[in-house]
């Protein structure tokens, strides 16, 4: 193992290599309690009574009463001092315990297990249904700048880019659900149902990733060790496979880290269209039923899975140059 | 029994590239197999509490109450099947039918009154029709009022106090599983989304027909049209009118069914452009009910001519004078109330502008369409209408601070059948309730008093007497000015057979239907 990451972090950096990832968790993790503070202050500044929000919530706007608005108020302690409900939020976090949603009254670990499971899921499928459709385009468009396909594919991907993702996602239910009757337009429960919005994320996707990876590849293709290569006798395509690939990935890395990033904290108008149960639509009806319970554990979890894949990109950009922990271990 | 679906669903997905190749084959929704009838419907299922979605449960046929309401109207036997009441209509005796708990307990009188017990105080409705106490006597559960309450068999529909078995509640009285006596139980539940049910083999009636029922949730009108157009589920309830048309094309049947809501513009009659009656309809004439319904509602019926829709027989009034657009008598109505016309077109009186912002909210999308439309029409007779969209609560919090100028919403009139549950807390009530979307500071003995009578009277007549006055005071009062009624529209696929549309929508009948192979 040890020798694995030597070879990996070579010099002995291991040692540098789990500071960082200490001192990353370290700051994730206040950022975290920070943003779930945050959460819990701008939604206590929002107008109206939260808890006729939640008891709407429940029961939907025709079947609330004074009684039950009366009762969630008491029941859920939303009577007491601000402060005293925020002591009481940190006080149970201090034992590992997020609370229960205010609305399902369901543990606010379990929800977000339940919907992050679906995001992950989905999210992971998208993202790399995105970079298999933009790593071998965006290489090619790099071997062959100007060309038919670069401009295609530029076309494409601006298209892409500038349509918003509910209309991706309307155009492929009409084409494969409604039209070619192939896949089902909405749901959760096989694989199918994942398809069509792991293609609208994939789609949105892949248009921003395929313009980075065509200009890294460009840039690689015209440094000095690219020419070189070629002048120890390298064949263009042998050059790139051992001395472009790995330097093309490392802003390329850093991006896929972000768009993971994103698409892990939910895509409300995707699971809106498509029915399905992330994250984003977790969060939306949470925040709109005032359930801040939910929005703060959202909040943290949200960001602490920002954090670790920010982390991990790091770790791989430092595998890929390990150049890069110089600076960091004097 | 689902692998073969699941399979080929699962082939298709990891085939996208060959996709072409499938063209033939048949929709994977046509593919799934033919025992399980397949339903799609908006409301999720947040908490197992009746109070809150208790709706669900008894449409879905998993929970009962002692009686049943028929899609007419009529109040038919449920868990009782026959009742009788005593002479000074303060004691009922139910005779309870022979039936089973969806886990195999019997139900008796003493198992009815520890349901009774645990859900009466919660309940949305029954708790307000005076139930002293509950008795357990033999095979019958006697219901002992404070005083007579004519519509009680209506209250007891309500299926916030549906009947439960003992083994439904923790120990702390709340609801930890819904086991009723319905003709489906819950096989296997992803709240809030989904619901899997099956077949209750005991049930006392007639037995489903179909074995398996999978019952979601999805909130979203176009996400449902699109379903319906894919003839992914067997049934989708809610349908958007807009998708009316493409559902129709792709084969789905098309039901429509004008149901007990309207969609109402509220007034505050503390507020000096809405005090007076003849101002309020003044703005009620100014209103073009067809165009809305028919721009908007895609349904010119549902044009509202008075409060009840006609759905509601014993409470709809031919003799009524319908509400229609008439904007020359609007104009001579407000001048000769001394609203004279401002340099702007808009009209004003000592000093107060004719005008004011109307609240509400796109739950209901509809709605914010429907105020753009009302803010022309207003025009016409120099009313300057501006709108504000937000939350449906935040109608209700400026009803209560005094805020509130008008409010759009919409109500939901038979919570329990007999709409007068929704108008004594609307008209009569001396606050105002969270969710009842009623008048604001309006007060009218004659309303209050034919409530109450109507609420202590058990003869039919009498009873007719007080509907007729308290839809004639209000229609003529206007403290809430009706704009549509509301259609539920049910697309069917045609491979199912047996469905009933109840527009009361208490219960959506499932188990009669059944499905071809």
């Amino acid at each position: 193992m040890s020798a694995a990451r030597s070879s990996f972090w070579p010099g002995g950096a291991a040692g540098t290599v789990l500071r960082i990832v200490a001192s990353r968790l370290v700051q994730a993790v206040l950022t975290a309690l920070v943003l779930a503070s945050l959460c819990f202050a701008f939604v206590q500044a929002l107008p109206g009574d939260a808890a006729l929000r939640i008891a709407a919530a429940r029961s939907g706007d025709d079947r609330v009463t004074a009684e039950s608005v009366a009762r969630v108020r008491e029941q859920e302690g939303l009577d007491r001092p601000l402060l005293a409900q925020y002591a009481s939020w940190i006080g149970r976090l201090a034992q590992g315990d997020l609370g229960h949603s205010l609305v399902s009254r369901q543990p606010v670990w379990s929800e977000l297990a339940e919907h992050g499971r679906f995001t992950l899921g989905l999210g992971a499928l998208g993202w790399l249904l995105s970079y298999a459709l933009a790593l071998p385009l965006g290489i090619a468009c790099g071997f062959r700048p100007g060309g038919w396909l670069d401009r295609g594919t530029n076309a494409l991907a601006v298209a892409l880019a500038s349509m918003p993702s509910f209309l991706v996602g309307i155009g492929l239910i009409s084409l494969f659900a409604l039209t070619l009757r192939w896949l089902p337009p909405a749901g959760f429960r096989t694989g199918a149902h994942m398809v069509l919005p792991a293609l609208t994320l994939a789609l949105g996707l892949a248009a921003f990733s395929v313009r980075i990876i065509r200009n890294a590849v460009v840039e690689v293709r015209g440094a000095f060790y690219m020419t070189f290569a070629r002048i120890r006798g390298r064949s263009a395509g042998s050059a790139f496979l051992h001395h472009g690939v790995r330097n093309a990935a490392i802003p390329v890395a850093t991006f896929a880290a972000l768009q993971f990033a994103y698409v892990v904290d939910g895509f409300v108008v995707v699971e809106t269209l498509f029915n399905y149960p992330g994250l984003g639509d977790l969060l939306v009806k949470s925040l709109l039923a005032r359930d801040v319970p939910m929005i703060m554990g959202a909040g943290m979890v949200v960001g602490l899975m920002y954090a670790a894949v920010n982390l991990l990109a790091d770790l791989a950009c430092i595998g890929l140059d390990p150049r890069r922990l110089a600076g960091r271990s004097a | 029994m689902m692998s073969t679906p699941l399979d080929r669903r699962a082939l298709l997905s990891g085939a996208l590239a060959g996709a072409a190749a499938l063209a033939a084959r048949p929709t994977l929704a046509q593919a799934a197999g033919p025992a399980e009838l397949r339903i799609a419907q908006p409301w999720e299922v947040k908490t197992l509490q009746l109070g809150e979605s208790g709706f669900t449960f008894a449409r879905a046929g998993i929970t009962e109450t002692l009686v049943a309401s028929l899609p007419d109207g009529r109040i038919a036997p449920g868990l009782a099947q026959s009742w009788s009441v005593s002479d000074d209509g303060l004691q009922w005796r139910f005779r309870l039918r022979d039936a089973v708990f969806h886990d195999g307990t019997r139900l008796d009188a003493a198992t009815a009154k520890a349901s009774f017990d645990r859900l009466l105080p919660q309940s949305l409705y029954l708790k307000r029709a005076g139930i002293a106490a509950v008795e357990a006597d033999g095979q019958d559960l006697v219901l002992k009022l404070d005083k007579p309450f004519g519509p009680l068999l209506s209250y007891l529909v309500d299926n916030s106090a549906a009947l439960l078995a003992p083994g439904a509640f923790d120990g702390e009285g709340r609801v930890r599983a819904i086991i009723g006596t319905g003709p489906f139980k819950i096989g296997a539940a992803e709240l809030p989304r989904s619901l899997a049910l099956v077949r209750h083999e005991a049930y006392w009636g007639e037995k489903a027909r179909v074995a398996a029922v999978r019952y979601d949730a999805v909130g979203n009108g176009d996400t449902r049209t699109n379903i319906a157009v894919a003839k992914d589920a067997d049934i989708v309830f809610n349908l958007a009118a807009q998708g009316v048309g493409r559902a129709g094309s792709a084969g789905m049947t098309i039901e429509r069914v004008i149901i007990p809501r309207t969609h109402i513009l509220m007034l505050n009659c503390a507020k000096p452009q809405f005090a007076e009656a003849p101002v309020r309809r003044a703005l009620s004439m100014a209103l073009d009910r067809e165009g809305i319904a028919a721009g908007i509602m895609r349904n010119k019926a549902l044009a509202a001519t008075q409060y009840l829709p006609p759905t509601l027989a014993e409470w709809h009034f031919a003799d009524l004078a319908p509400l229609r657009q008439d904007v020359t008598a609007a104009n001579a109505l407000l001048d000769a109330a001394g609203w004279p016309r401002g340099a702007d077109g808009i009209r004003a009186k000592g000093g107060v502008r004719f005008a004011g912002t109307v609240r509400t909210f796109a739950n209901r999308p509809e709605l914010p369409v429907i105020a753009t439309a009302m803010q022309a029409q207003l025009r016409a007779i120099g009313f300057d209408l501006a709108i504000s969209v937000g939350e449906a609560q935040a109608i209700y919090e400026a009803q209560k601070d005094g805020s509130l100028e008008l409010g759009l919403s919409s109500r939901n009139l038979v919570i329990v059948p007999d709409p007068i549950g929704t108008i004594a807390l609307d008209y009569a009530a001396d606050s105002i309730a969270p969710g009842s979307t009623g008048t604001t500071n309006w007060r009218h003995d004659g309303v209050r008093q034919e409530v109450a009578r109507y609420l202590a009277e058990a003869d039919d007549k009498r009873r007719a007497t007080a509907r007729r006055a308290i839809a004639g005071i209000i229609h003529e009062e206007l403290p809430i000015i009706p704009v549509t009624w509301y259609d539920q529209i049910v697309a069917v696929h045609p491979r199912v057979s047996g469905f009933v549309t109840d527009p009361l929508e208490q219960r959506y009948f499932l188990d009669r239907v059944t499905i071809a192979s």
